[in-house]
Formats: C-alpha cells, structure tokens, sequence
C-alpha cells in the first residue's frame, strides 16, 4: 500500500469533523427515526472504523499491521508502487488487507512501463526479476485497457533498451548454459518475458492495425530484434520484411562479425526457424534477397538450418518458375564459386555443396521436356552445375538418397493421365535418364561403391517409370515402394539381375544401354499382360522378347527381337487389327531404350574384340 | 387568506423539523468525504476498502435525507387536511347559529 502522508492526514481530520458534525444532528420527531439509524451507522463508521484505522497507518507500527517499506527499483511486481515513491515522495507500507488483493490496474502497468522506461542503467535481470516481470507483463497481455496504459508510457526507447538488455541476457545465458548446463543459466526464462512482450504488441496490433511494432526493433541490436520478432505473431509477409532489414542491417557496418554475428545461433539463425513454422515466409523472404546470395547462405550460423530454410523456401510447390529462376540462377553459381576456398562455411564445404544440390533438384523437371516457360536457366546449364557438385561425396549421397522427391518432381502425380500425359511423362524420364548417363560419363566417378549407388539411383528411375506408366493408365495410386521390387523381379527373371561392382566399373555406357533395355522389356511386358486381359491384343500373342546378357550384342539383339515381335502377325493381327496397342507398346520401348542405344553395343563389342 | 387550526400548525412544524434535518445531513462534510480517499490521497486494497465504505455511507446518507424530506412532505399534506377539516366545522356552526 502507499499514501500521500499529507493528504491521508486531511482525510483523517474530515473524518474526525464529520463524526462530530453528525452529533450535533438531532431530532426528535418519530418519522426521523430512520434516517437517524442511517447517521449512528455513519458515525460508527467513521470514528470505530476508519478513524482508527487512519490512526494505526500514519502512526505505521508493527502491531496495527502496517509497517513502512521501501521498494526497490527492480521490484517489478510493485512498479507502481516504486514509481510513487520516488516520484511523489509518496510512503509505502505493507498492507494487512494484501491477502484479497485485486488484480492489475491500468495504473500498475503504465508505472511498469514508466519504471522499464527509466531503468537506463541496467546490464542484466536475476532470475527473481525476470520472473516478476514475466508475470506482470503476462498480466498486462490479457486485458487490452491494460495493454493501452503500458504502451501509452513505453516509449521506442524503453523499447530498444529494455530489448537490448533482455538479448544480452539471453545471448550470455546460451552461451553459459551450453557450457554449464540450463540450470540457473536458462534463457528460456528470457523467452518467456520476450513472449509476453510480443504478445502486448501483437494484441494492440489486433486492435489497432496501423501500430508500427516492427518499426520498434529499428534501434535495437539485430539479435534482440529477432527475439522480439519472432514472437509478434506476424503473418508471412510483415515477418518476411521485418527479418530481411533485420539481417540487412546486422550484416552492414559495425555490426558485421561481431560477437552476437557469429554465435549459434544468430539473429538470421533466429529468424530462419521462425519463419519456417509460418507458411509462405521462408519463401517471400528468399524471394526478396534473390540477388544476394551472400546474404542468403553466410547470414546463418546454422549450416543445417540455412540447407532447410533455403530448401523450405525455394520449393516448386510455393515458389513461383520465375522466382526460383532469379534465385537459382545467381545462388548455385555462388556455391561453386565459394565451394572450394573455404571462406563461405570454413571447413563445411561438402554441407554446401550438399544445400546447393537439394536446392536444384526439386526443380530438375525444367530440365525436362515439360519445362515452364518463366524458367530462365538452360538445361545445359543444370546438367553442367549438377556435373559440378557431384563431385562432392556428401552431395552425391543426397542425391542419390534423395530419389522420392526427384522422382516427384520430375512426374506428374495424377494417376489418370491420357496417352498424351503417359508420352509426355515417358520422355521426361528419357530426359532425366540423360542427364544421369552425362553425370556418370563426366563426374569420374572412381570409387567402386559409388559407381554402384549412381546405378541404384539410375535403376530407381527406370523402375519408377515402369511402376509409373502402370499404375497411370490403369487409374491406380500405388506405393512405388511396394511395387520396385516386382518391376526388378520382373527384370531378374529375364536374366538383368543386378550386376557386381566389377561389372559396373567396366564399362559404364554400355551398362546403361543395357540397363534401359531391360527397364524397356519390362515395362512392355507389364504392358503386354494388361493389354491381353484388356483384349487391346489378340489371345494367343506371344511374349515380348528380353534382352539376354550373354549374347555378344544384346541391345542390338534385343532391338531387332523386339521388331520381329511387333511385325508378328499374332501380336499385331492378320489385318493390322491390333495396331494401335502395337504403336503404344513401341512409343514405350523407344522412348528409354532407343535403337540408337544399340550402337554402344557394336562400341562394346569392337572394344571386347580388340581385347580379346 | 386561508385559516389554520392548531393540529395543522402541529404538523407543520414538525415537517419544518424534518426539513431542517435533512438540510442539515445534506449539508455534512460526511457526504463528500469518499473524494478525499481516492488514488490521489492512498492506493491499495486498504484504501480500496475505504473508499469503497466512504462511497456506500454517502449514497445512505442521501436516501436518508431523502426519506426525510418525504415525511416532512407527508406531514404537511396531513397539516392541510387538518386545517380544512377544522374550517368546515367552524362552518357549520355558524350555519346552525344563524337559523337558530
């Protein structure tokens, strides 16, 4: 409790001078009676009541429960009582009545806010400070006449200084507590007031649209911004601009390479994650520094977290072709630019490398046939980067374990495609098949069990395209998990099993001719036995050839095999009835394995005769 | 100008009586004394109560002096009727006097 001595004093004597003006009241008419009993219970009122009361407090003993106190300036429980002690020489007491204390009045959070306003001098909270803190900031937060007062009196610069403070705290604490452990040392507990001072301003933009809370972390450090923003609530495009000034501004001047620049994490490192939980602001933030690739990957300290967000970001499915176009164009080339001289991520090249590849391959489909016309980088251009960072053990890993979401983004995902969408699909993958042929002709690849893992990936994608052009036709969705291993089955029965590293070391063109004859006879006789049931082809049709791996030539074997077999009066119909189902099988085998796939077998077969 | 009996004249003064005791409950210091108990003299749940106390007895003040005002009123209805009623009785006697 506190009081002006003066004018508790005043209060007193009118107290004392009504009790005795309400004796001087008499009458003694019947009809006063009533009023009567109303002054007498006045009277006892004041003089057995409050009189005494007044008495005790002013005389302020011990026994009569009031007992004077002072307030120390970082008792933020009791701002305003602080603030009227120092401000109106005002006396504090303890209260007997504490016990039912009502709860925060405007006038405790605009003192709150008067006394953070005027706490200049501070370097740090204790752990008991920020705790009283928190909780009347979090009482401030849920009732918006409370909201109004402390933002009448906190101006932007209590704003920056109360901030600023709270971000040194939090930085030492994380650095403490990754050393010594959160006990004591939590910066969890500065989150908390942080999120309650995020939630003041996020309720007074609620309520107030034009409140500038962004404009507010103009003056404070970049990483005590970003733990201020990060808990406005923003939608993704005010998020997105507030962190683009912010870590402009943290990556310009002084700030650059300071000590909060390069600890994890960060201010962008901060930023980042909370952009990655609102949908769409990873992206527009990308978007908006597409021309500083600089800003992009070195800005984070979080490698990890930088390949993510910049993956989150640069995605097809919210991204537009343009955009990414801007983006990839000028970031790859600054990875490989950088990737070697060890001066972007000091000794995390292969992680670079690693984010610039898992940035590029969700959209190898504009390598493709079906490529969006906003797209600006040539497909040449891809393969030659793609050529580049494979040479990077840890970017080939990821692009060879990263074969769903390649796979996805080079197919359409509607099962009930037409003949039209099946060619269209079917000659992707041919693209997509070329584009693996080039890497594994121009990356040397010179470790055995690399080798082995471009053919896995390679075989991937023949499989896929099998299970694919299935499954489209026939309407079905299915699993391309459960069924790969039908397809290699299918494969293995023909005598295409799997071939050992040595194999593969040998000759790694003509493999891939032979491989995508096997994926061809494949998928013509998945083909040929839906064709039968649907009577597309006559009953009786023999099956389509396979390849054989021990003939001396067994593309060129298999090619003209294959033509025999359409030209078959029983496949094709003694009037050309079946035709069109023989078209469609051809258009299929053709389109992953050639004819002109048969000329490296008469390469490998000069080469084997030259040997022998 | 109108007569008045004594049973009126009674009740008149006692009416002025009531009267003059509201005024004088109206007039008491007690009645604005919740204004010196406010933020500006002390803050707290003490002061809350006080105020709160000081901010009940003045509105029960004020119907008392209220409910005096309406006996005074009542009463001086009651001294009017008195009045009339003595006059018609003098009325009437002289009525009896002149046929008489």
């Amino acid at each position: 409790m506190a009081y002006d001595a003066v004018a508790l004093c005043r209060l007193r004597d009118a107290i004392a001078l009504a009790s005795r003006e309400f004796c001087n009241i008499r009458c003694n008419d019947p009809e006063a009676r009533p009023a009567l009993q109303a002054i007498a219970k006045a009277s006892g009122l004041l003089g057995g009541v409050w009189a005494p009361k007044l008495d005790a407090l002013l005389g302020c003993g011990v026994l009569t429960g009031y007992v004077l106190s002072t307030i120390s300036v970082h008792d933020f429980a009791h701002a305003s009582m602080y603030v009227l002690e120092h401000e109106r020489s005002w006396r504090i007491t303890t209260d007997p009545l504490s016990l039912q204390s009502a709860g925060l009045t405007p006038f405790d959070a605009a003192s709150l806010a008067w006394e953070l306003a005027n706490d200049a001098h501070r370097e740090s909270f204790s752990n008991t400070e920020l705790d009283a803190l928190s909780r009347s900031l979090g009482g401030i937060a849920k009732q918006p006449e409370l909201v109004d007062a402390f933002l009448t009196h906190m101006t932007s610069q209590a704003w920056t200084q109360l901030c600023n403070v709270l971000g040194e705290d939090h930085l030492n604490r994380t650095r403490d507590s990754s050393i010594f452990g959160p006990e004591g040392f939590d910066p969890a507990d500065i989150d908390r007031v942080f999120s309650n001072l995020g939630s003041i301003l996020a309720d007074d933009r609620r309520r107030h649209p034009v409140s500038d809370a962004v404009g507010l972390t103009e003056g404070m450090q970049p990483y005590a911004a970003a733990l201020l923003i990060r808990q406005l609530q923003l939608p993704a495009d005010l998020l997105a601009k507030a962190s683009y000034d912010v870590v402009r501004r943290s990556f310009s001047g002084e700030l650059h390479g300071s000590r909060t620049d390069l600890q994890v994490p960060n201010a962008a490192d901060i930023l980042m994650e909370a952009m990655m939980t609102t949908m769409g602001a990873p992206t527009m933030y990308v978007a908006s520094l597409a021309d500083q690739p600089l800003l992009l990957i070195v800005s984070g300290q979080n490698h990890d977290l930088v390949s993510r967000f910049l993956q989150a970001a640069i995605n097809p499915n919210l991204m537009p072709v343009a955009t990414a176009s801007a983006v990839i164009s000028t970031l790859i080339p600054f990875v490989l630019a950088n990737v070697d001289s060890n001066l972007v991520w000091i000794d995390d090249n292969e992680a670079l490398a690693t984010l610039a590849l898992g940035v590029l391959t969700p959209w190898l489909r504009q390598c493709t046939y079906s490529r969006d016309s906003a797209w600006t980088i040539a497909p040449e251009v891809v393969t030659d980067w793609l050529i580049e960072l494979v040479q990077s053990k840890d970017a080939l890993q990821v692009l060879l374990a990263d074969r769903d979401s390649i796979i996805a983004s080079v197919f359409p995902t509607d099962p009930n495609l037409g003949d039209k969408e099946l060619r269209i699909a079917t000659e992707q993958l041919a693209n997509v098949l070329g584009l693996v042929d080039t890497l594994i002709q121009e990356a040397s690849i010179d470790a055995a069990a690399r080798e082995q893992a471009v053919w896995d990936f390679a075989w991937t994608l023949l499989g896929f395209a099998t299970v694919f052009v299935d499954t489209a036709t026939l309407g079905g969705a299915l699993a391309l998990n459960a069924l790969l291993p039908g397809v290699q089955a299918v494969a293995q029965a023909a005598g295409i099993g799997t071939t050992d590293v040595d194999r593969v070391r040998h000759d790694l063109v003509w493999q891939m001719g032979f491989r995508r004859a096997a994926a061809a006879a494949a998928l013509v006789a998945n083909r040929y036995v839906i064709m039968v049931e649907n009577h597309q082809l006559p009953e009786g049709a023999p099956p389509p050839p396979r390849p054989n791996a021990t003939s001396p030539t067994p593309v060129a074997q298999f090619d003209l095999d294959f033509s025999n077999w359409l030209s078959n009066p029983a496949v094709a119909g003694r009037n050309g009835e079946f035709n069109l189902a023989v078209t469609t099988l051809n258009m299929l085998k053709q389109t992953i394995s050639s004819n002109s796939d048969s000329s490296s077998d008469l390469v490998e077969l000069a080469h084997k005769t030259n040997m022998t | 100008m109108a007569s008045t009996s004594a049973a009126g004249n009674h009740l008149r003064e006692r009416a002025n009586d009531l009267r003059r005791t509201a005024s004088a409950l109206a007039r008491t210091s007690a009645i604005s004394l919740y204004q010196r108990s406010d933020v500006d003299t002390w803050i707290g749940p003490t002061a809350r109560a006080c105020f709160d106390d000081l901010r009940t007895m003045r509105a029960n003040l004020l119907g008392a002096t209220d409910d005096l005002r309406a006996a005074a009123i009542r009463l001086e209805v009651r001294a009017d009727q008195a009045d009339h009623e003595a006059a018609g009785a003098v009325g009437a006697g002289a009525i009896v006097a002149l046929v008489r």
